[in-house]
């Protein structure tokens, strides 16, 4: 798994490739948690490459939601293949995670009013 | 239970490290490329090993020890995949766990007890066994059927 952090005005967006398990949960969590913080709320995740998400990767994902929401900021996922996108429907999670077809949805939906 | 004479069948023994998963991973991934299963199912299977390897791993054993337990995959010739664990851990009886609550707002959502209901949704059947002080679970999933 590797994770690319870019930042495009207020929003920072995380690159995500391969596998987001339990081998390689704890590097994701590290690379995505520690940057949310005060004046840091808004996350887009690019699920364009991830091969497949467990309950593992599932787990940092809703962390790092909760942490955005409670910043009062913003996230979002786009680009997951539909095996992944079935995954979010059957644990719940696509009703509660912002998920979009492309980039330019998800950063509008994080982006601040105005 | 003994598979047919033609089915593929793949036996690994994984340590009980997190970080020893992944290599576990590769073989399963390789073993089901090599005999033809689509993209989407290998997916599943994947997710469904790591819930259940990982379970294993951080609970199955109290101390700080080293153990191996047993993953063996069979795929039979009429496209059904069994997933056998076996472990001579604690007695844990995976196929009883409670479900999460799915309905919860994202403030509610509690964060952990996805792994096993998500193998319950991805498999068709989930049988556990205790024998002669090992766990046991099989796992039943019939590949090519459209999710």
């Amino acid at each position: 798994m590797e994770v690319e952090r870019t930042s495009v005005g207020d929003v920072q967006v995380f690159r995500i490739k391969g596998r987001l398990d339990s081998g390689t949960s704890t590097a994701f969590e590290a690379a995505v948690l520690k940057t949310i913080g005060p004046g840091a709320n808004r996350v887009v995740l690019d699920f364009t490459q991830v091969d497949y998400v467990s309950s593992a990767g599932l787990r940092v994902v809703l962390l790092a939601a909760k942490q955005t929401r409670a910043q009062q900021g913003g996230f979002a996922i786009f680009g997951m293949a539909k095996p992944i996108h079935h995954v979010f429907e059957m644990s719940g999670f696509a009703r509660i995670i912002a998920l979009f077809d492309d980039e330019v949805a998800a950063f509008a939906s994080v982006s601040p009013p105005g | 239970m003994m598979p047919a004479a033609d089915a593929a069948v793949l036996m690994l023994t994984i340590p009980n490290r997190i970080a020893e998963l992944p290599a576990g991973m590769d073989a399963v991934e390789e073993f089901l490329a090599a005999h033809a299963v689509a993209p989407g199912d290998i997916m599943q299977v994947m997710i469904m090993l790591d819930e259940i390897a990982s379970n294993i791993i951080k609970a199955a054993w109290p101390d700080d020890e080293d153990h191996v337990f047993e993953i063996t995959l069979t795929i039979e010739p009429g496209g059904r995949l069994l997933l056998i664990a076996s472990d001579d851990g604690m007695a844990f009886d995976p196929t009883r766990s409670n479900p999460p609550d799915l309905d919860a707002d994202l403030e509610d959502r509690e964060v952990g007890g996805l792994g096993l209901f998500i193998v319950g949704e991805m498999s068709d059947s989930m049988e556990y066994s205790r024998v002669e002080g090992r766990n046991r679970l099989l796992v039943a999933k019939q590949l090519g059927v459209p999710c």
